[in-house]
Order: C-alpha cells, then structure tokens, then sequence
C-alpha cells in the first residue's frame, strides 16, 4: 500500500492544484500562493515519509531478499505479452525515490517564495507534482513498459515546465526542442523493448536479466537503452536541449534538469546492468561517450556568460562522469554520484535562483560580482555547493567524484583514455566553477548601482532548503555508495586509493587556481562563445532538411505520384463509365440516387419486415 | 437480448432516426440530432454489452450473433449479418461520431438542417450494416451507400472549392468500388464453377479461395486491396483526401477520419485476409513497407501544413499507417491491436476535429505560420486540446499507446526495419502536433475578439461534457485495454 502512496500523494497534489487552475482562471480569479504551495509541498513531504519507512522496512529485511511489490491491477495482455502496473521497491529505487521525494520537498518549499510573483501559481504546483508523479513511476514501475510510461511522462512535466512562460515563444520553443530531442531517445527505448520482447519473451525488469540472450542481441539492446538514456540525461549525441531547458523557471532547472530528471539514464543502465555489463561493446561506449560528453560539456562551460547556462553545461558535464562510471562497470558508484550531484547540484541552482531573485532577473555573470556581503546565507550555502563540485574533501563531491576516478583507472573495463578524459574534465570543472563562484560573489559590484543596492536576502521559505542542501552537500557522501551492484568491485590494484585522490584534489585546485589567477583582479567582460557550434550544425541538418523534406515530398512525390494515380483513376473511371453507358441515366448523382432508394428500400424491407411479422 | 432482434435493431433505428428528422421542425434539428444519436448510443451499447464488457474472449464468443435472411435464394444471395467483439466496437463507435459529428454548430443547421441530419442518421445506418454484414454482395451495398450522403455534404455545406474535391473523391472512391465489385463478382463465379452453388457468403468463399493457388488470386486480392487502400487511405492512394477534409463541412471531416477511414480497417480484416492469407503473405513486404511510408510520408505532410485541418488529415493518415502496420502484420496479436487503435484513433480524430472547430468558432482566421496565443483566453478548451494532442501523440496512459505500443512490438519480428521506420513516424508527430497545439494556444499575448456573432466564452457545458466522456474513454482504455483485447 506505501509503494502506491508514494506515487498517489504527487498525483492527489495535482489533481487538486490543477482543478484550482482551471476554476480559478475560468473565473478571472488569482490563486493565493501559499495554499497552493503548501498543498503541493505537503504532498511530496507525505510521499518523502512514506519512502522513508519504505526505506526502514527494506533495511530490515535479510539483503537477498530486499524487495517490497505491489501490483496495482494488469496493464496490458496480448498473446504472450502481459504487463503488470506494478511497483517495486529495492534498494535501488529507494536511492532514487529518497532523492525525488527528499529534494523534491525542498524544491516545491523553495518555489513558494521563489514564484511568489506568478500569476499561474496553481498551474506550476500542479506541473511539479505532476512531474514528481512520473519520476516516481519511472524509478518504482515494475516493467519496461511502465519505467516508459514515466520516461516519456517526465518529458512532458519538462516541456511543461520549460515552456511554463508560454507567452515568450522561445520558452516555448525550448521546451519543444526537449520533447523532440527527448522522444529520439524514446525510440531507441522502444526498440530496444521491441527486441527485448522478441528475443527473451518479457518485458519484466527482473525476468529480462534472467532471459538467456544471445551476445549479438544484449549488444544491440544495451546500445538501444543507451541512446534513449542519451535522449533523456543529455549525452552527446542529444545534449543540446539541456542548455535550452533552462529557460524555465530556476526551482524546475534544480528539481528537473539537475537532480531528478537528467539521471533516469543512469537508474536505467543501473537497473539493467546485468545485461548492460554483459557486453563490453556495450561497456565501452557507454565510456566513451561519457567522457567526451564530460569533457565536451566542460569546455563550454568556460565561456558561457549567463550563470544558468554555466550550471546546466556543467549538470552535462557531471552527467557524463556518471555514465562513465557506469560505462567502466561501477554501476553503484555512478549511482553514488547521482545522489550526492542531486544534493549539491540542486543546491547551486537554487542558490543561483537566489541570486537571480535578489538582482531582479538578472543573469549575466559579468554583470554581478561583489554579491557575497549582500547575501550572506546565499554566499555561504554556495560555497558549500562549490566545494563540493569541486570535490574538495571533506564534501560530498569528493567521495562520488574521486571514486568515479579511481574506477577509470582500476576497473577491469576502464583504461587510461578514460582516465585521462576524466581528470582533465574534473580540472575544467575546477576551472569553471570557480571562474562563476567569483564572478558572481567576490570582486566589485559591476551592475548598476541602484540593484546592488536593492538586492536583499531572500525569504525563510527559500533559505531553508538552501541550508539543508548545504548539509547535505557536505555530509551526504560520508556514508558511501547506498546501494550494492555488481560488476562494480574495484579489482585488487596496485594503484593506492589515495593516490588517486591526491592526484584529484591537485588537479582540482590546479584548475581553480588558474581561473582564480585569471578572474580574481580582471573581470574583462567575456561574451558566450559557441565553441564547438554543435547546436548551429544540428539546426541546419535536422532543423532544415526536414523542412526541405517535408517541402520536397510535397512539391514532388505529391504532384508527381500521387496526382498521376488520380489522374490514372479519373482514366479508369471514365472508361468504365464509358463501358457501362447503357445504365447510364445522365449524371452521376442520379445513378448514386437510383443506388441509394435500392438499397434503402432494400434493407427497409428486410427489417422493418422482419420487426413487424417476425416470420424469418 | 434477444439474438436477431439486436441486429435489425442496430440497423432500423438509425433509419427511423431519418424519417423523424422529416417531421422534426427545422428549429430544433441540432437538439433532434443529438437526442436521437445518444439514444442509439446508449441502447446500441445496451445491445452490444455482452460483447464489450465480456471479461475473456471466450466468454465474448457466447454473444457473437448471427442472422442471415435469404434475400434472392436463386443467385445465392442472402443478408447476412454478424455482431461479434470486432463489430461491436465498430457500431459503437460509429454512433459515438454521429453524437460528436451533431453536436457541431454550424451553416449545416442553418441551410437544409433536415437533409443534413437525414443524412448523418443514414450514415450510421449504411454503416452499421458494413460494420456487420458478412456477405459481400450486403456489404458491397452498404460500403456504395455510405459514400452517397458524404459526397452531398461536401457539395452542399463544402468550403472553397468543393465541385473539385467531391470530383476527386469520386473519382477514386468509384474506381475502389469498381474493382472491389469486379473481384467479388470474379470470386462468386469461381466459387459457382467449382461448387455449382452461388454465394457471397464470406464463410463459403474462404472455403472456396482456401482450395485455391495463391498466385492465381492475386488479381481479385488486388481489387479488394485498391478499395480498401483507397478508403483508408494508404500513401499513394491519399491522393483524394487533402482536398476533401478540408473542404468538407466539420461534421463530415469527422466522419471521414473517425469511420469512413475503418471501412478500409474492417474491409482488410474481414475480407481482404481471411480470403486471400496466402496471397497476403506473398505480398507482405510491401504491404508492411506501404504501411511504414504512409506513416511517415503523411507525418512530413502534416509538419509542413499551415491549415490545422490539413495537417489534422496528414496526421490522420499517418496513424492509420499503424493500424495498417498492424494488419499486415498477418499476426491475430497484431490484428487486434489494430483494432485498439483503431478506436483510439477514431476517439482522437474526433476529438480534436471537434475541438479544433470550437477553436475556429471563436477565431475565424486561424493559420500555424504564427502563434495565436488563445491558450488564456480559453484555459478549459485549450486544456482539452491538449489532453487531446497527448493521446495523439501516443503518451503512455493513453488508448493510442497501447494500440501503437502493441502493434509495433508484433510487427517487429515481421519487419526490424519498417519498424523502426514507423518509429520515426512516433517523433515526427510530436514534431507537427506540438506546433498545432503551440501556435493556436501559445505565444503572443491574444485578445478576445470583439466582432459580434463570434463566441467568446470557453467551451460550453455540454461539449464539455461530450469531450469529457470521450477523454476518459481514452485514459480509461489506456489503463485498461485489455477490454479492447479480446481478439478478432
């Protein structure tokens, strides 16, 4: 009964705001802020209790044997196939379930203050619980099906929410561009389910471990479900979006695009990673790919000037470092990693938000600076965010972070491209992050006067999550991995773990004292440069050629095939009609007319007949 | 529920629905409409009960119903007549568009409202009796019958240029019908070579044809095939379709896309492949290569149009290449998931038909190429478009999810690559639907016109009520398909 309480609470929530929206809008009437955003908070709160004891009861049960399940009713039974809405509940999921619900709580408390201006406040407490809904279905659903039902579901919350001020074209346009990068990925989910089914016969997610597949097959599968994950926690190839993304309101690019949503990739593969593990084909790609899009999304990240950018680029970047953990066989510590990013990542967003709040919408780190006076609690809750990215011990970051290096290096998967790709990402992730942490807080005061003087510390109800993420981005790694896959186990290596770590955190402070050498004194204002240009070169293949496509299957398939086949016909018709002259009364409509009183009289005849004698 | 009497029941009643419609004044033709179509509705799933809610398909079969009445026993010809778990979605739905099609305010109540609402009630007669006849010389009748009133409401309440488009669906409807008559005349005969008895019974013909070399078929098989490609339509036979969706009044668009389209479903799966398994499964490659261009060729038509009906047409197409995808399939699993989106796609083209002409009602002069932004003006509406656009779309939870979902995964293992072809056709729809719903509802800031004879109120109680029940069907059956799985 928890299981369905967990994901029943959120959809209560929305239900409730949405119908509020909609009366209260019909009726030219404002909803008041606070009943809303409490109703929704409440909601997550109650979910985030009940995952808890969930999460109590599974501690108590023998490690083997660590599963809650519920069925809710079948889903869908055709031949061979059934599938069951079901929801389980594993030490997996419950890593997953305690960040949504946990920093979900947090978010929808911080939205209260943040978006206490907004005219559709209902609206958006009603999108956020809706998405809150769909992730929890994706971590809790039982089947293929069902983590499909919340993939595409958390997509549609996100192009909601993107889009959120839908009177501004491009917000809508960018919450239109993730849906679409988002369902290329789907695709590959889909035939990746497709095979699945074909060739092991189920689409449960414990059945499908078992099946007996052969090599060939687990190799294609595992490519498949990886380039939905790409799709969805925007990996090269489909990372564009998230750039994008941030026009929504900053709490959704926390919750969403940091915490939440980007790392459904990384709970899939984790799910699966049986399979997953079973091809090396499979292992290295997923590798790779992560360490490009590590290293790719870093050197963006340089020389972008708008501070959500910086944040989304690096939300990729981080991404990345865990696809490569799980592409070097560590599943649990890329889950680690998803975890303590979600603590420290929501929390520099928001702190970001605050910024933002307090200059009044501004978001060009160079025109900020000086703000650390200003806004204390902001500044201090940052720093923690930033010591963490950063991976400076004793934060959260460190303990993720460098046990993703160390697996580069050790596992039996990894070799030392990845290893390389990883250190120099981390050392531009010092780089970046330390070139925003002091632009925006230490330096003089580059914007007007006026807003300087305006900007003020923002309310109870968005400091506080700040504080608690802040803790948590300090302690949330002290306790390791929460959750034991396989294939992960560091082989006995002759490299210290402590090495490793040395060697991190001087590459971490190399990297930030280069951009402190470069950004402490000189704050010459840089413009966002598209480094790699790889958002123009899409626009133009995909964006333009299914317009020319489009316009080119009108202009020539249709007037070239399709009219010759009417025109054949009209051929046809006319010597047909010429063939049948003799029953030909004089125009067309009369021979229908004749057809129609036969066949009326007909039928008339048979039934009003057959009502009245009943004598057939 | 009396056996035969549910059979002549389904067809008699539509058909005194048209002689009240001429003794109903004219004034109160709308309200009559309605009345008289939820009345069917509501008894033809009264009647049809046990087959719809059944709970297995066992236990289904134990209501499937048949009467056959000897019409000229000399040439074999008789009425036959079946309601079985196929059919009986098909009459449902059929009164189901009747009610939405009605429910349309329009020039259509104001010009010869008792020929219109004759006709609509004629149409759900006509195709009852092709959703349910299992002869072909009846269902040959009731398919030409059907085509009559639909060409005289595209020219009598037609936009533009209507002389063109009723010319052009003529035309290539007549030409489908032509073939289809030429093949079941062929068939008859051979039948009557061989057995000496003349019959159109489907029942003696797949007997006959099962005897037969596939090859030798191919010809009537082709005839079937054209008529039913024709009517659906497959790419390159859409050639009609454009032009006549556009033109046509509302009601009849919706007609048009929401049943007229599944009397190419029901003809391909009650005709064309249990007459022909064999020469179907010759010609499978193409079939299922068709199929997945028409998805995707009618998808690239849809992005590019600017008109919301035409691209509600393209789109209409292309996801009636899935349910052809799913036929071709050859496979019973895929055959009945055929049949759930077949209903699901009947319920969404309603739907957004439906709404999209409550849309035009309170902007006249709608185009895509720029945002409208009436999504505020009209919060309650716009919601319901978008619902609509999801189930479209093919979202998880929705009807046309679990009809797309299972059509593709039992065509997979007949074709990879046509497949992942039609898969594309899952992402270019959410291409064009997202721009149809994002440049009425999105955008600029809008302001109620102020023009008088133009609604400027959300959507009304009652079409919100009609919208309402048609959307819950679709989340209801896309939690629950299962009461649309019970095989064909």
């Amino acid at each position: 009964m928890n299981n369905t309480l967990i994901i029943l609470l959120p959809l209560l929530g929305f239900f409730i705001n949405g119908v509020w929206h909609l009366i209260a809008s019909s009726k030219g009437k404002k909803v008041s802020p606070f009943a809303s955003g409490t109703i929704a908070t409440l909601a997550m709160a109650g979910s985030f209790a009940l995952a808890l004891t969930q999460f109590l009861k599974l501690r108590a049960m023998p490690v083997e044997s660590r599963l809650i399940e519920e069925t809710l009713f079948q889903w869908m039974k055709l031949g061979g196939l059934s599938v069951d809405f079901a929801l389980r509940f594993d030490s997996l999921s419950a890593v997953f379930t305690l960040v949504i619900t946990g920093v979900g709580t947090l978010i929808h408390l911080y939205s209260v203050g943040y978006m206490s201006d907004e005219e559709n406040i209902a609206k958006y407490f009603s999108y956020l619980n809706f998405f809150c809904f769909m992730m929890l279905n994706l971590v809790l659903g039982a089947t293929l099906p069902h983590v499909f039902l919340g993939w595409e579901g958390v997509g549609l919350a996100s192009y909601l929410l993107i889009g959120f001020w839908y009177k501004e074209m491009p917000n809508v346009l960018a919450g239109q561009k993730a849906f679409i990068m988002n369902r290329i990925g789907d695709l590959g989910f889909l035939i990746a389910m497709f095979i699945g089914f074909k060739f092991a016969g189920t689409l449960d997610l414990l059945e499908i471990q078992k099946a007996v597949l052969s090599p060939h097959v687990v190799t294609v599968f595992g490519l498949l479900i990886f380039f939905a994950c790409t799709g969805k926690s925007a990996q090269i190839p489909l990372f564009t979006w998230l750039p994008d993304a941030m026009a929504g309101p900053t709490p959704v690019s926390a919750l969403i695009h940091a915490a939440t949503m980007v790392t459904s990739g990384i709970y899939l593969l984790a799910r699966l990673n049986p399979i997953i593990a079973a091809s090396d084909i499979v292992l290295s790609t997923i590798a790779i790919v992560g360490g490009l899009t590590a290293l790719v999304a870093a050197i963006i990240a340089c020389f972008q000037s708008d501070l959500k950018k910086v944040l989304a680029y690096s939300t990729v970047s981080q991404l990345g470092f865990m696809f490569m953990a799980c592409g070097v066989g560590a599943f649990q510590v890329g889950v680690f990693h998803v975890m303590t990013h979600a603590f420290f990542k929501a929390l520099l967003f928001l702190a970001a938000g605050s910024v933002i709040h307090a200059l009044h919408g501004e978001q060009n780190i160079f025109e900020m600076g000086g703000l650390r006076k200003k806004l204390p609690l902001t500044f201090i809750t940052f720093t923690a965010g930033w010591a963490a990215i950063l991976g400076l011990p004793p934060f959260s970051g460190f303990f993720s972070k460098d046990e993703i290096i160390y697996e580069t290096l050790v596992s039996h998967h990894g070799n030392k491209i990845i290893f390389g790709l990883a250190i120099i990402s981390a050392a531009l992730t010092a780089f970046y992050m330390t070139r925003l942490y002091l632009l925006v807080f230490f330096g003089n005061a580059r914007m007007d006067k006026k807003k300087f003087d305006h900007a003020h510390e923002s309310p109870w109800v968005m400091g506080a999550p700040l504080a608690v993420l802040a803790t948590l981005s300090l302690v949330g790694g002290w306790f390791g991995a929460p959750v034991s896959l396989d294939h992960g186990a560091a082989e006995v290596s002759e490299i210290s773990p402590h090495l490793i770590m040395f060697v991190s955190v001087v590459i971490a402070t190399l990297g930030a004292g280069l951009a402190f050498f470069k950004y402490s004194k000189n704050t010459k204002v840089e413009k966002t440069t598209d480094v790699f240009g790889i958002d123009r070169i899409y626009g133009v293949a995909f964006g333009r050629g299914l317009q020319k496509l489009s316009s080119g299957a009108a202009k020539y398939v249709e007037e070239w095939v399709v009219q010759r086949i009417i025109q054949v016909s009209a051929a046809l018709v006319d010597l047909s009609g010429n063939m049948i002259k003799v029953l030909q009364v004089g125009s067309a409509q009369a021979y229908l007319m004749m057809i129609v009183l036969a066949v009326v009289a007909i039928f008339a005849w048979f039934f009003l007949g057959a009502g009245i004698y009943g004598n057939f | 529920m009396e056996t035969s009497s549910s059979l002549s029941f389904l067809l008699t009643l539509p058909l005194i629905g048209v002689l009240i419609a001429w003794v109903m004044p004219k004034a109160v033709q709308r309200l009559y409409a309605i009345f008289g179509s939820a009345l069917i509705l509501a008894l033809t799933v009264y009647e049809t009960s046990g087959l719809l809610f059944a709970k297995s398909a066992d236990l289904a079969k134990t209501f499937v119903v048949d009467q056959k009445l000897s019409w000229v026993p000399e040439i074999g010809f008789s009425l036959s007549l079946r309601l079985d778990s196929v059919s009986a979605w098909f009459v449902v739905l059929n009164t189901l568009v009747a009610l939405v099609a009605f429910s349309l305010r329009g020039v259509w109540y104001r010009k010869y409202p008792r020929l219109f609402t004759s006709f609509g009630f004629f149409l759900v007669f006509a195709l009852n009796a092709a959703f349910l006849s299992t002869d072909l010389i009846t269902f040959y009748l009731a398919y030409e019958a059907v085509f009559i009133p639909m060409i005289f409401m595209v020219g009598i309440w037609g936009e533009n240029q209507k002389a063109a488009s009723v010319l052009r669906f003529f035309i290539m409807s007549f030409l489908g019908s032509i073939l289809m008559l030429v093949s079941i005349f062929y068939l008859v005969y051979l039948n009557h070579e061989a057995s000496g008895v003349y019959s159109a019974q489907i029942t003696d013909l797949i007997h006959f044809t099962a005897t037969q070399d596939p090859v030798k078929l191919c010809w009537p098989f082709m005839g079937f095939f054209a008529a039913f490609a024709i009517k659906v339509p497959l790419v390159p036979f859409h050639g009609w379709l454009k032009d006549v969706y556009t033109n046509a009044p509302m009601p009849g668009t919706i007609w048009m896309s929401g049943i007229l389209s599944k009397l190419g479903v029901i003809g391909m799966i009650r005709f064309v492949l249990p007459l022909f398994p064999q020469t179907a499964a010759m010609h499978q490659g193409w079939l299922v290569t068709l199929a997945a261009i028409s998805i995707v060729y009618a998808a690239l038509l849809a992005i590019r149009s600017n008109d919301g009906k035409s691209l509600l047409a393209y789109s209409s197409i292309s996801h009636l290449g899935f349910v052809m995808l799913g036929i071709f399939s050859l496979k019973s699993n895929g055959i009945t998931a055929a049949i759930l989106l077949s209903v699901g796609h009947t319920l969404v083209s309603a739907l957004l038909f439906f709404l999209y002409h409550q849309v035009e009602e309170r902007q006249a002069e709608l185009n895509l190429e720029s945002p409208h932004g009436l999504a505020p003006l009209y919060p309650v509406l716009f919601v319901s478009l978008f619902v609509s656009v999801l189930a479209s779309v093919s979202l998880p939870g929705t009807l046309n999810f679990g009809g797309e979902f299972l059509v593709l995964l039992n065509a997979y293992p007949v074709s990879a690559l046509c497949t992942i072809l039609s898969g594309l056709g899952v992402i270019l729809g959410a291409v064009y639907m997202l721009k149809f719903y994002q440049q009425l509802g999105l955008g600029s800031d809008a302001q109620k016109p102020t023009s008088s004879g133009v609604i400027t109120k959300d959507i009304g109680a009652y079409d919100l009520v009609l919208v309402l029940m048609l959307l819950s069907v679709i989340v209801y059956g896309g939690l629950q398909p299962a009461m649309f799985l019970k095989g064909n």
